[in-house]
């Protein structure tokens, strides 16, 4: 195959992977969730309502996790994890966000509480 | 097989500069938000070292990197992801090398998005819950983005044949 092709296929595939995430942006737009599901190495071990403020305290077989509910918005404010990626991801509150502690084996996520049927099988 | 001289001096130069590259990542987070979004400076010296001394280089060199870097500043949970990303991402940077598709750029942005989906997978191993994948789009952008990036700056190094 010609050098200038070459450049040009994979400059083409470039600007593809940036149009499919352009499009993700532009059509993925999410509300503000109602409830938060602590999932432990796939298991719900915990659901919060976001309307009520609290701090749980998760322990996990690597440690523990401090998860605090704030206005409607979900942080992990204290963790004994190596790399505090959990710590540093700050509030979420869109549907479908995420925490994670990889090293517990930690997912916070964000759930709109009417899919009831997700959650049923979830349960 | 024995490595003659000055490729093994190279070869230390190589992985001294991983290493600070490696060490240089764990300082700078880009968006704190999305775990795994990185600069991935390394990469360029894989795609030199690809390009210029071949594929046993490459796997020497990200071994010796990664294995040295996360016990000098990290520690053996994150070299596991490493171990993952660059082990597929060599293996497809070397077949696309192999067929000759795309140039070195986009042979490296191949690289960073497999490089990323691999940690994906080791994440969705660690935690066991499909969530994870809720980051594939954010990092498969991430990963093209990098990835092209550095690989113009190891074709503009690979041009002054340095090496």
């Amino acid at each position: 195959m010609k050098k200038e092709n070459r450049h040009l296929i994979s400059f083409l595939l470039f600007i593809f992977i940036c149009m499919i995430f352009v499009v993700y942006l532009f059509f993925f737009k999410s509300d503000d969730g109602a409830f938060c599901e602590v999932n432990v190495q796939g298991e719900i071990v915990a659901r919060l309502p976001l309307f009520e403020d609290c701090v749980k305290r998760v322990d996990t077989p690597g440690g523990y996790n401090m998860i605090t509910v704030k206005e409607g918005c979900v942080s992990v404010t204290e963790a004994d994890c190596g790399n505090q990626i959990c710590v540093q991801t700050g509030q979420i509150h869109k549907n479908g966000q995420i925490i994670t502690c990889l090293p517990h084996g930690l997912i916070i996520k964000i759930v709109s509480g009417q899919d009831k049927e997700v959650d049923a099988i979830a349960y | 097989m024995p490595l003659p001289t000055d490729k093994i001096a190279k070869m230390g130069l190589f992985i001294c500069l991983g290493m600070i590259f490696s060490y240089v990542e764990t300082l700078v987070v880009l968006v704190p938000t999305i775990p795994g979004i990185k600069i991935g400076l390394s990469n360029a010296l894989v795609v030199l070292l690809l390009y210029s001394y071949g594929i046993t280089y490459c796997i020497l060199f990200q071994l010796c990197r990664i294995l040295l870097s996360s016990l000098l500043f990290g520690n053996l949970f994150g070299c596991l992801f490493s171990l993952a990303g660059a082990g597929i991402s060599l293996l497809i940077m070397y077949l696309l090398k192999k067929v000759k598709w795309i140039d070195v750029p986009g042979n490296s942005m191949f690289g960073g998005i497999f490089h990323n989906i691999a940690q994906l997978f080791v994440a969705y191993a660690l935690v066991q819950n499909t969530t994870v994948f809720y980051y594939f789009p954010v990092l498969l952008f991430s990963g093209a983005l990098t990835g092209y990036a550095i690989g113009w700056i190891g074709e503009f190094i690979l041009k002054r044949r340095l090496l």
